[in-house]
Formats: C-alpha cells, structure tokens, sequence
C-alpha cells in the first residue's frame, strides 16, 4: 500500500476584518491509496478549510501559512501548498474531484446535467464531443440515473436530490481522480438516500482504486465508512488513526465526548411509558392537498394520532412525507382538507387565527438563523409575541415587566441574560436555537411543534438542545410534536411515533413498539439507514457505564 | 402558449389604458391649444372666430366624443392633425422617428457594451485595485445629470480638443456624442445591477463546485456566471428603456437635433395635444413592447421559469 496524500504541519489563516485568524494549527495527517480518511468534528473545527485547501478553493482571505499537502502520483510527488495556480488547476477536476456538500445549490441551475457532467470532461480537453457525450451517458448510468439520455437534457430543478448528487458523483468521477474530496457529500440528504449515496461512492472508489478524504459532522457515518479518522477541534488535530481504534478506544476527552453525544451510536436507554388514557392532543382523519382539481397534490392523506399531556410524539418520514405540513396544520398555520385538530377542550381549526390559540400552541422551526430577524435584538425578538397579544390574552406592555419576562424565558433555556441585548449574528448555531425556543415559550404555550429543531445543529450542541428540551418539558409540563427525519433522535428523546411515507401513517405506536420490533418493511429499511456499525455499537452497549460517566452537562 | 398570450393581452391593455389617461390628462390641462395659437391679441381674433375654429379642430364636442374619434382615428392610423401648423401627426412622427430610433437603438447597444465591459472588469480583474477602481465608476456615473454630461462632452471634445466638429459634421461623427451622452446614464445603473448579479452568482456554491472541477476565469465566465446573472440584468435593462426616451428629450435639445425629442419639447411648449397623443402612445408601445419581450424572452435563459410558463 502506498501513501497518496501526505499533510505535514499545515497551518491556514483568515482575514476578517483586517485581521488574520489562524483556522488550522499545524495539522498532520496521511491517507493511503485506496482508503478513505474521515475528518470529523464540529463546525468551525477546520475539517471543510482543510478539504478545501487541497483543493485550492480557500475562501478570499483564506491563506496557507506553513507546512506542506503532499500528493504522490505516479508521475511524482507534488507539494500542493506550493504549486503555482496554473499547475494546480490542471490538477482539480483531472487528478483531484469535489463531491460538494449540498446538491441543491452545487449544480448549474441554467445547465443540463449533462452539461454539467461533461464540464470537467471539455475543461481538460479529455476528447471530442461525441466521445464527451458518449461518456457522459456512460456515466450517468455508472451512478445509477435510469434513461440517462433524458436526464442528461434535463436541468436540477427537475431531479431530485439524491439523483442531483448522483450526477455530481459522476461529474467527480469523470476523469477517474486520485483523490475524492468529499465534503458532508449527504447531510442534506435522507438517511434511506444517504445510504445509497454513500453506497455509491464505496463502490465507485473500489472500482477506481482513488482513496476518499471523507468530511462529516456525522461519527456515524465516518464509522461505518472510513479506514482511518482525524477528530478536529478549533484547527487541531485532537485524534488521528486507525477508525476502529480510534473509536473503540478513544484516547482524547473530546473524542468520547463526541462518540457519547452522537445519537445514533448511543443506546440511550427507552424512556419509561407514560401513556395516559386519554391523549391531550387529538388528530383525527387530516387530508391535507396542494393545488387544485385533477394536479391536487395530496400531502396529508388521513392521518391520525394522539398524544399523551407532557409527553413528546415524533413524526418521522423522508422529506416530501408529509410531517411538516401535519406540524403546520396542528400550530394552525394552515387549514386542511379534512379532519379535526383537538389540543385539549380546544378546536384547533375553529380557532385559526385567534390569540387563544397561540397559548396552546407554538412552533419552532428548523432554521434557526432564517427565522430571526437580524436587525432586531434578542430581548426584542423573545419579547415580540407579548406585545403582539392583547392585553386580556397576556400580552403585556409595561417595559420593565417585559424585560423581566425577557430575562426569564432567556433563563429558562440557559442563556445569560445579557443575551437580550445582541444580535442573531452575534450567536452560534446552537444559541439562537435556544432563542427560538425562548420566544416560543414566552407565552407559556401548552404544546410546542418542533419541526427539525435540532437537524441542523452539532451533535454536542443537538445533545444539549435534547436535554434542554426535556428538562422544559418536566418543569412546565410541556406536550412535543417533535418533527425530525433521524430515527437516532427519535429514540432518544419520544414516548411515541408515527412513521410518515406519502403523506399516510404507516405506524404509530410507543417507540418501543415501533423501533424495537419494526412491522413495516418501511420502518425497517428507515432504522437500517441510520449508520452504525454493529461493531461499534456492540462494543458500546457491553460498557454501558462509559455513556454515563462521559456525558457532559 | 397560453403565458405568451396572456402577457400579449397585458400588455396590449397597458397600451390602451396609456392611451385613455394621456387623453384625459391633456384634456384636464388649463386652456386649449386654439387659445394658445390664436387668441393672442395680435391677431385680433374674435371669441365667434375662436369659436369657429373649435368647431373646425372637433374641440367643442364633449370629451368621451373627442376621445372616441380620437381612439377611431389611431386604429385606423390617422393620428390626426397638428393644432400648430395643420400637418399631419403622422408625418410630422416619420419625419422625426428615424433619427430618434438610431440614435435610441445606437445608445442602448453602447450602453450594453459599456455595462458589460466595466462589470467584467469590476469582478473578474486580477488586480483588486482595478476591481474597486471598476466598482465605483457606475455609482459615481448614475448620478450624472445627461444634460451636464452632454454639455460637458460637447465642450471638451469639440470646443476643446475640436476631435469632432460641431458644424458640417458628417452623420457619423454627428452621432458619437449624443449617443455617448444617452448610453452612460444607462450603461451606469445597468453596470451596477449586473456586478451585483454576477457577484451573487460567484458566490453561489455551483461555482466553487466549477472551480474544483478545474475551470479557469474564462470558463466560470462564459459558461457559469453569465446565463445566470443575464435574467436581473435583462430585466432592469427593459425598465431602462423609459430613460432612453427621456434621454432622448435633452440630447436631442441639448445637441440640437431632429427627433422626437425635440418634437416632444415642441409640442409641449405649444400644447399641441394631437402630436403629444401620440407621442406617449408611441412610446408607451415602445416601452412595452420592450419589456414583453424580455418577460418571453426570460424562460429561455432560465429553464425554471419553463414550468410556471407552462403551469
């Protein structure tokens, strides 16, 4: 086996504001021929600066500032940090390939996937257009897009994005690359998809006998794919070697940190049933259509469930399943088809609009960023709902009691209560989703819908969110719907389920029932997406102590 | 296709409304053009004689009367007589619509070409001084007044550096000032929509995607950048078309030429309804006419909007 990239003491800064920032430290690291080499950490810990500086697609003001990106190709080796710009873009797309983060953004959205595959195909003059053209069929079916032909005329909006991402594996793949940058190549996929993906390009590298630099927030998926891992924290490297090793037994805090707060790898124990007799939230029998006539489109075909007062019920499904529009319809945010709505002795849809209404629901959304305004202030932002109410329903004017009741709700979700006075921008990923829920709270609502409010957040960070979540839910008794395509969640942190698909409820059960001992064939291949490998998972469930004693506050 | 017919029937609506408000705007104005061409004193016409002469020009009639003629008369392409010296609105219109249109269409090409070149070099320079250099010029340029520029222009390469004569001028070099001193007040915000539709694009994660894949400027230029960033531009630039006409106005005046423009700055100053009529409508067609064009034109640059054509 031979080394194809080397890193040696590696160190990139960034300019902000006039001043330069170090973003990686001093990194060293090695991938072998064939293999592929994870970089797992949180955002900000240099894992995408570090991909992206191999690549030579350093952000303006990004810099190398010392140490050496090594690539040993047949012809020679390389000095990547050192090569002239000419040479280096010779080697992008040809010897080195980018499989981007997010297929919805990273294709052309005025070229046809055809196009697209064959730019990197026509940038390095790899042959004639009909050759080009014949390639690019033969690839689009390499990665699997039936009638290739018709795909390659069409354009992204028309696929989706697992075939968007698909294509952009083959536009990678074009000129078989030595090395693959794969940077989160599925976040923003569903885990049924992810894994098809993920499986692609598996195959695809064995085939290619290339080795795969693989950057993921997700210790799962690095698990249950990598050869090797390096655990990043603020620029450093914390941990690199063997995966199994590294994993099994971590050597660094913060790795088993990451390994215990990473929910799909964690058999968190079943929470106890509280299933009470009668459920407090009521849906019954919720059609949901988009457009009209012969094009509706129905979303929500008759689904109905029922949750217990103060406990927290999933809705789980791919996207396009139909969970948020249930969520928006159950916060009255919109009027269904058909079926009734009950949140205790309340008629949801009779009351749609009305401020009585908003006491016994709220929402939280996924975004935590998009929906805040950025102009406004925290405490302004937290306290907007009190002003919008009329004073008979709560709402409240007087500044100083509104300042109080900022000061409280900032509290309640373990912010500082200087907080108030900051903008969103000014907050990571992690505080604004606590704002969110802040404002959410702030009327003292009696069930919260909370549509993938943790999807988008590390897992450090979404651990936190969850604990916080429960807590609010012990002390105030609150009732969840809790929205979320990752059934790792799910277990953690719902008393009961309904699995989505189509729009139609395939399963609702307590969670035991449903991930336990899965009925449906759909359910079952949902649970067998999630990544994490057996021995991994093994290994963890024989020392259930380690879980307890690891667990940070 | 049902979106073209639908935006032609809007449009064509637009054109009608125009032509009713012109009307009834020029018909609430104080005063009528028989007052201001004949009652002064010299000519020492009696208030029958007057009389006599609104019953000739179709004055007298109640306005939904004159508006219908009027409306009758523009479909049948008489456009009516000038209350000024009796011609025909249609021919003084022939007279003065070619120069207006080359020195229009000239103006809009060199506009574009401008845009074009000082956003290219605004965001695709190497140099970053040369980028901010190219970045300021069209904000400084919009807020150019035309008449000053075209007083300006005139003054320094005619009177000063005498490069093109300012009497017994050849068409060509007749053309090159007012056609400069129309296209920069376009080219200027023109300029500005297009840095910043390409900026937008640059920064959009396809691009970076381009670049790993090995494109160089030219390539991230030509085949990635410039369809995308062409839909703002195209759009704001059929709004421009409206400046064009005004432009056209002060040029006109300012370099002393036939044209519409001058025709309009006539016509104002006589009240001669007739040919304003049908100047606004003219330029109304025009300017809608634009603007139909590119909203037809726009979902064969971007092919999302296909889908909402076809829904």
């Amino acid at each position: 086996m031979s080394t194809l990239l080397t890193i040696d003491d590696l160190a990139i800064s960034y300019r902000a504001r006039g001043e330069r920032h170090t973003a990686v430290h001093g990194v060293n690291l090695e991938l072998q021929r064939g293999e592929v080499l994870a970089l797992v950490g949180e955002s900000g810990s240099g894992k995408t600066t570090i991909g992206h500086s191999i690549i030579g697609l350093l952000a303006a003001g990004g810099r190398i500032e010392r140490g050496s990106i090594g690539l040993q190709l047949a012809g020679g080796d390389l000095d990547l940090a050192k090569l002239p710009a000419r040479a280096l873009q010779q080697l992008r797309g040809a010897r080195i390939a980018l499989v981007p983060q997010d297929p919805g953004t990273s294709l052309n959205p005025v070229q046809t996937i055809g196009a697209s595959v064959a730019a990197p195909l026509r940038i390095h003059r790899w042959g004639t257009k009909e050759a080009i053209r014949r390639r690019v069929l033969d690839l689009l079916e390499r990665v699997g897009l039936d009638d290739p032909e018709r795909r390659a005329r069409q354009y992204p909006h028309e696929l989706s994005g697992g075939m968007r991402q698909r294509a952009l594996i083959a536009a990678a793949v074009a000129l078989e690359p030595d090395l693959i940058i794969a940077d989160e190549p599925t976040s923003a996929l569903d885990v049924t998809v992810q894994r098809r993906i993920l499986d692609l390009l598996d195959d695809l590298r064995a085939e290619l006998g290339s080795s795969v630099l693989l950057i993921t927030h997700d210790l799962a998926v690095a698990a249950e794919r990598s050869d090797s891992i390096a655990v990043l924290r603020g620029g450093r490297l914390e941990e690199v070697g063997e995966t199994r090793s590294v994993l099994l037994d971590p050597q660094r805090e913060y790795t088993a940190t990451l390994l215990a707060d990473a929910p799909a790898l964690t058999d968190a124990a079943p929470r106890p049933e509280r299933l009470a007799v009668e459920p407090f939230v009521m849906v019954e029998g919720l059609v949901h259509e988009y457009g009209k006539g012969t094009d509706a489109f129905r979303a929500v075909d008759e689904v109905g469930l029922g949750i217990a007062r103060g406990t927290t019920h999933a809705l789980v499904g791919e996207s396009g399943s139909g969970k948020t529009t249930i969520g928006r319809a159950l916060a009255g945010f919109h009027t269904p088809a058909a079926g009734s709505i009950r949140i205790g002795e309340l008629d949801v849809l009779a009351e749609r609009g009305s401020r009585r209404l908003r006491h016994a629901v709220q929402l939280v959304s996924q975004n935590p960023y998009a929906s805040l305004d950025p102009r406004r202030s925290i405490g302004q932002t937290v306290g907007e709902p009190l002003l919008n109410l009329p004073l008979a329903h709560g709402g409240v004017r007087d500044r100083r009691v509104l300042a109080e009741r900022v000061a409280t709700a900032l509290e309640q979700v373990a912010l500082p209560a200087e907080v108030a006075g900051r903008l969103p921008r000014e907050l990571s990923g992690g505080q604004r989703q606590r704002v969110a829920i802040a404002r959410a709270l702030i009327i003292e609502p009696q069930t919260v819908v909370l549509d993938e409010a943790v999807s988008a957040l590390d897992v450090t960070v979404q651990s936190q969110i969850l604990d916080l979540l429960e807590r609010l839910q012990r002390d105030l008794g609150l009732t969840y719907l809790f929205i979320t395509h990752d059934l790792a969640v799910v277990r953690r942190i719902a008393d009961s389920v309904t699995v989505l698909r189509h729009g139609r409820a395939v399963k609702t059960g307590t969670t035991q029932q449903v991930l336990s001992s899965p009925q449906h064939e759909y359910t079952r291949a949902l649970l067998d997406a999630v990544p994490s490998p057996d021995w991994l998972r093994d290994a963890r469930r024989s020392r259930p102590t380690q879980h307890g004693q690891l667990e940070v506050a | 296709m049902p979106y073209a017919l639908r935006r032609t029937g809007q449009a064509a609506l637009v054109v009608v409304a125009t032509f009713v408000l012109a009307f009834l705007l020029l018909h609430a104005l104080p005063g009528d053009a028989i007052v201001a061409r004949y009652a002064s004193p010299e000519l020492g016409l009696t208030e029958a004689q007057l009389d006599q002469l609104r019953l000739v020009y179709g004055t007298d009639q109640p306005v939904w009367v004159q508006l219908w003629q009027s409306a009758a008369g523009f479909l049948s392409g008489d456009l009516g007589t000038s209350l000024q010296n009796g011609a025909e609105v249609e021919s003084l219109l022939a007279a003065a619509l070619p120069a207006t249109v080359t020195l229009a269409s000239l103006g809009f090409l060199v506009a574009v070409l401008l845009a074009t070149g000082v956003a290219v070099a605004a965001t695709f320079s190497s140099a970053e001084w040369l980028r901010r250099a190219f970045r300021s010029l069209p904000p400084l340029l919009v807020s150019v007044p035309v008449f000053w520029l075209g007083i300006v222009l005139l003054q320094v390469f005619s009177f000063q550096l005498g490069l093109i004569p300012v009497i017994n001028a050849n068409p060509v070099e007749a053309l090159v000032l007012p056609v400069l001193t129309i296209a920069v007040p376009i080219a200027a915000p023109l300029a500005q929509v297009l840095i910043r539709s390409i900026d937008d694009t640059v920064a959009e994660p396809f691009i970076a995607v381009a670049r790993a894949r090995g494109a160089g400027p030219r390539w991230l230029l030509s085949k990635e950048v410039a369809r995308n960033s062409l839909l703002p531009t195209l759009t704001i630039a059929g709004v421009l078309f409206g400046e064009l006409i005004a432009g056209a106005v002060v040029t006109e005046t300012v370099f002393a030429r036939t044209g519409l423009g001058r025709l309009t700055v006539d016509a104002v100053a006589t009240r001669d309804t007739p040919v304003l009529q049908a100047i606004v409508v003219i330029s109304a067609v025009g300017f809608v006419a634009i603007n139909l064009a590119v909203d037809l034109v726009a979902p064969a640059i971007d092919p999302r909007l296909r889908k909402a054509v076809h829904a």
